[in-house]
């Protein structure tokens, strides 16, 4: 018998059933994918690490002069269990060209240095996109995704690379894996060649060659302080394995991201799924009155409902957990490219439980409502469960006191007033995704902003910045006699051709600072400002140092060491102990927020420089940044020029990218999502008041007007929403934005383009509610006056 | 002048694929200021009719006039217009919008029928006007659920007078109503016809048909019979009732 009832319940209600089922699908796929995807990122470094074998320490060497010493070191160490080294050969882009059919490219740059290297290393091994050591024949290389998506290249073109003199031909066989060198925040990049092929390339060229050292020990801090100690002239820099996954930190915003928009949609699932829950089950009041009237027992009844939802909620939960599996492969998908992450299908267990938590919330929701049964009396089911003579004060306004409001728009006001808690879901929903849809807008107005250009170092009222100062075929410089005179040489060059500029420019050096009083030795990244304006920075505190014996430090140094302005520090800088006071802290993006900030005055000629920072170019013109690079590029082939928001995404690019590629989808997915919600609940809200709409068509309101009324409702909601949304938007800039910004070492105070965050996106999502809603209510015209039976 | 006339209306409903036909060439005419009532045993189409002939339900077949214009050729907005400016309409059932006072539900038609603003002071008086003479000023701010069922059965009479409407179609108006409120809501009625306006009732009850002018009994879809009683006055009542009651069960009632 119970089956009968339940054929002939899913049969008449059909809609309601439908949508129940709908929702619980939804809630299944939201819940599974987004809950998959969170623990596949966050185990994804770490899987990535282990694939690729990152050891303890990596330590960089910018020459093979002081080999044997180090080797001998890392052997005196007990700490040290194990080690190997590996050569890289330096490249600049200028000699690497990309085969087209008219001709061959340079490869672009992008402020990137450029690297050969081998198969068969034993720590930071390239990897193919599964994972496994990379396999390479001869005249084959392997380059990293990013590198040849902004490249434009594909597998099979072919790449020469010129070394003195010579040139060499391979073919691109692979999208390399490359945990350091295949992330542009590393500021390298490696072309993977078999060992013959690099052997045979590098053996007879002049280029410099980079030693790394990967070394695994017992405490890694204690080595790297002695390692310090040592001296070594050609150490550029060691790494500790933690601050790979700093390498990541862009992915992990994007991630971030997702994990924050996922538990927004898992939010917004449980609520709908609450309330059509809810919703059905008032739905059917009447006919429990019925069923307990003649003499039905409560278990009995409640056992109908339970089998009912356990129906819908297992059919839901099976269709949500296949769908899930795609959707969350997408949801990975734009954050693997450049990661090695775990195979997607030993996380099924994820989907099941995830699908298995719904049912069980189903279910106990399900027994949670019936069980209010036990406690109403027949006649208050039968009267919708009002309990009869007495009824809740209505909680509307007056239509007759708003004289200058349209009489629809205050039906659907007074609606929302009157059925607060009705409503609230609808309102929770929308305000959820207008604040959602301004997080990957806000990311993106902050990135293209001049704030985010100050935390990079760049004066953003500069006339234009160059990428590097080297004349052609000239090698990196390395020290800061080199870039003296390089700056030097490019201003004579402008001035002849009528460009009255001064350049600057910020070298990098790693210099060991030792804390007076603590005893200390701190290695951040030391910024030299060369020329002018060399090393642009906005201070937080104190200023900037000028003075030979003054020196200033980032925040998250100042903060990691508990140092303080007017606090000293001491270097050895070309073999002399000078002592610096601090005079001042700021807080940017650099060695993502690890680094200092010397004097101009102090003799840096015998440090050797790591590298330097773009050089900012200071002129008179009335050109933009865009306009005068054009100008520049045709006048000085030579050299890179670069706008600021050009050298912005040279560092964060990719990021910049990823966020806009999921910037359109994802409005889209919102839009349509709560598009579906309006829908959904609409006809929901038509099926429960189709007595009402009766009743009014039967005094004369035309269609049109209660369609109207209905979406008036929506408009309502979805413009209450709007304005609440906008203080939690600025909330979730304050505490989820600029957290994420924070990761990269630096507070910054999120930008916001009011026009397109708070008017144009919102607008599109009202429309689309509008829209939904529209097409919900088309159903108002079938209903006449026979329905006005089953007014509430 | 005729207010209301029915030429040839049929009216079918299809279910599971059987013709029902519920309404069978009938042909009735409500001259203006009458009050006709409508009898019959149940089941025999008398809301169908009165659904029908107002325009809320479409007629199958037939032919509608509505003070000698033809409804049945009307849009569906303009049957709405009609109803919502020239019509009013009773229901057994009191239906009012929950989320509304009884002075709001009674304003609502009035306040859509108009685009002017201004004119809502107008409205508000001619609701307080009619509000005092059915006796219900006092639970004008009232919610629907706080008032009695002949409070909320004057309150729709009142809804139904609001636009000033030619005619008023009243299904069951005493239908859900005491003894008492049913006698308060007929007077209300009678009153309004005297007042100028036509009604068209369907009823099951003799008592109230009774103060009916003119009624028609319909049977299987036909208008099988009438009897014209004439106005209703207070001491003819008792009289009316017997008449009536003797018509009826010669007709098998």
């Amino acid at each position: 018998m119970w089956f009968e009832i339940l054929k002939k319940d899913l049969k008449k209600q059909k809609s309601v059933n439908l949508i129940l089922l709908l929702f619980i699908t939804l809630s299944t796929i939201f819940l599974a994918s987004s809950v998959s995807n969170i623990f596949t990122i966050m185990n994804g470094l770490e899987t990535y690490m282990k694939y690729a074998n990152v050891s303890d320490v990596m330590a960089i060497f910018g020459g093979e002069e002081e080999k044997e010493q180090f080797e001998q070191w890392l052997k005196s160490r007990k700490e040290v269990t194990e080690y190997d080294k590996e050569q890289l050969c330096e490249i600049k882009g200028d000699n690497i060209f990309v085969v087209r059919e008219k001709g061959t490219d340079s490869i672009e740059e992008n402020g990137i240095d450029f690297y050969l290297g081998y198969i068969g290393g034993k720590y930071a091994k390239p990897l193919d996109s599964k994972g496994n050591d990379l396999v390479l024949q001869s005249g084959e290389v392997g380059v990293s995704p990013r590198l040849m998506e902004r490249n434009k290249l594909s597998i099979g073109d072919e790449l020469q690379f010129k070394l003195s003199d010579k040139v060499f031909s391979y073919r691109i066989a692979i999208q390399t894996r490359d945990i350091i060198y295949g992330n542009e925040m590393s500021g390298m990049a490696r072309f993977v060649f078999c060992k013959e092929d690099y052997d045979h390339m590098v053996s007879n060229c002049t280029n410099r060659k980079i030693l790394t050292y990967g070394y695994n020990t017992r405490d890694s801090e204690k080595t790297i302080e002695s390692m310090n100690q040592q001296g070594f002239t050609f150490l550029i820099s060691a790494i500790e394995r933690d601050m790979y996954s700093m390498l990541y930190v862009y992915d992990m915003i994007l991630a971030a991201l997702l994990i924050v928009i996922g538990f927004c949609l898992i939010l917004i699932s449980l609520l709908i799924l609450r309330f059509s829950l809810s919703f059905t089950m008032e739905e059917n009041y009447r006919e429990i009155g019925v069923m307990k009237a003649i003499g039905m027992r409560d278990f009995s009844i409640q056992k109908i409902y339970l089998i009912k939802y356990f129906t819908i909620v297992i059919i839901g939960a099976v269709i949500g957990f296949f769908i899930s599996i795609p959707v969350e492969k997408k949801m990975v998908d734009s954050v693997s490219k450049n990661m090695v992450l775990n195979d997607n299908t030993n996380l099924l267990w994820i989907h099941f439980i995830c699908s298995t938590v719904i049912i069980i919330f189903v279910v106990g929701m399900c027994i949670l409502f019936t069980g209010k049964l036990k406690k109403i009396s027949a006649i208050e089911a039968i009267r919708n469960g009002e309990s009869g003579e007495r009824y809740q004060k209505r909680k509307g306004f007056s239509l007759y006191k708003r004289r200058y409001m349209g009489t629809i728009s205050f039906l659907g006001l007074n609606d929302i007033f009157c059925n607060k808690k009705r409503y609230f879901v609808l309102f929770l929903t929308f305000c959820i995704s207008f604040v959602l849809i301004t997080i990957p807008l806000n990311t993106l107005t902050t990135m293209e902003s001049d704030t985010m250009a100050s935390k990079f170092s760049l004066n953003p009222d500069a006339a234009i910045y160059m990428e590097t100062v080297e004349a052609k075929e000239e090698e990196p410089y390395h020290n800061v006699t080199d870039l003296k005179q390089a700056l030097h040489r490019i201003e004579k060059e402008l001035e002849h051709k009528g460009y009255l500029a001064s350049l600057s420019i910020g070298a990098f050096c790693f210099l060991e600072y030792t804390i007076n009083d603590k005893g200390k030795v701190i290695k951040p990244l030391s910024n030299y400002p060369i020329g002018k304006n060399g090393g642009y920075c906005e201070y937080a505190e104190g200023e900037a140092p000028k003075l030979e014996n003054e020196i200033a430090f980032s925040k998250k140094v100042m903060k990691a060491n508990h140092l303080e302005i007017g606090d000293t520090v001491t270097a050895n800088i070309g073999g002399k102990e000078q002592e610096f006071i601090i005079t001042g802290y700021y807080s940017d993006y650099m060695q993502l927020g690890d680094s200092a900030r010397l004097n101009p005055r102090i003799d840096m000629s015998s440090e050797i420089l790591s590298g330097y920072w773009k050089a900012t170019v200071e002129m008179d013109t009335d050109l933009t940044q865009q306009e005068l690079a054009q100008v520049m590029k045709q006048e000085f082939p030579q050299y890179e020029w670069v706008t600021a928001q050009e050298a912005i995404d040279m560092n964060i690019g990719s990021i910049k990218d990823s966020m806009r590629a999921i910037q359109f989808p994802m409005a889209m997915m919102l839009c349509l999502l709560i598009m579906l919600i309006s829908f959904l609940m609409m006809k929901l809200f038509i099926v429960r008041e189709k007595g009402q709409l009766a009743m009014l068509g039967s005094i004369g309101l035309r269609n049109q007007s209660i369609q109207m009324w209905l979406i008036m409702r929506m408009v309502w909601v979805a413009m209450l929403s709007m304005v609440i949304a906008v203080p939690l938007s600025m909330l979730s800039n304050q505490f989820v934005l600029k957290n994420i910004f924070a990761i990269m070492g630096a507070e910054l105070k999120i930008q916001v383009d009011p026009w397109k965050a708070y008017l144009v996106y919102p607008l599109i999502l009202l429309v689309g509610i509008m829209t939904a809603t529209y097409f919900a209510t088309r159903s108002v015209k079938k209903i006449n006056t026979s329905d006005m039976k089953i007014a509430e | 002048m005729n207010a209301l006339q029915a030429i040839n209306l049929c009216k079918t409903y299809i279910v599971n694929k059987r013709q029902n036909h519920v309404l069978r060439n009938i042909n009735l005419e409500i001259k203006e200021n009458e009050m006709v009532g409508v009898m019959g045993p149940s089941g025999s189409g008398k809301t169908t009719l009165l659904y029908t002939i107002s325009g809320m339900d479409t007629a199958t077949a037939g032919k509608i006039e509505f003070f000698g214009e033809e409804m049945t050729g009307l849009s569906a907005n303009q049957v709405s217009d009609l109803r919502l400016k020239q019509m009013g309409f009773v229901f057994q059932q009191m239906y009012m919008l929950k989320n509304l006072s009884i002075y709001d539900n009674i304003v609502l038609p009035a306040y859509q029928a108009t685009s002017k603003k201004e004119q809502r002071k107008e409205i508000n008086e001619r609701a307080k006007v009619l509000m005092a003479k059915l006796g219900i000023s006092e639970v004008a701010e009232n919610d629907i659920s706080e008032v009695s069922g002949g409070q909320l059965q004057r309150a729709c009479i009142a809804r139904s007078m609001i636009n000033n409407p030619k005619i008023i179609f009243a299904d069951e108006p005493t239908g859900a109503l005491n003894k008492q409120n049913s006698k308060e809501v007929m007077k209300e009625l009678n009153k309004l016809n005297e007042e100028g306006t036509t009604i068209m009732m369907v009823t099951h009850d003799v008592k109230v048909a009774s103060r009916c002018e003119r009624i028609c009994y319909i049977e299987d879809g036909n208008i099988r019979e009438e009897m014209h009683l004439g106005k209703y006055t207070e001491d003819t009542a008792r009289k009316r009732e017997q008449e009536l009651s003797n018509w009826l069960m010669g007709l098998g009632w």
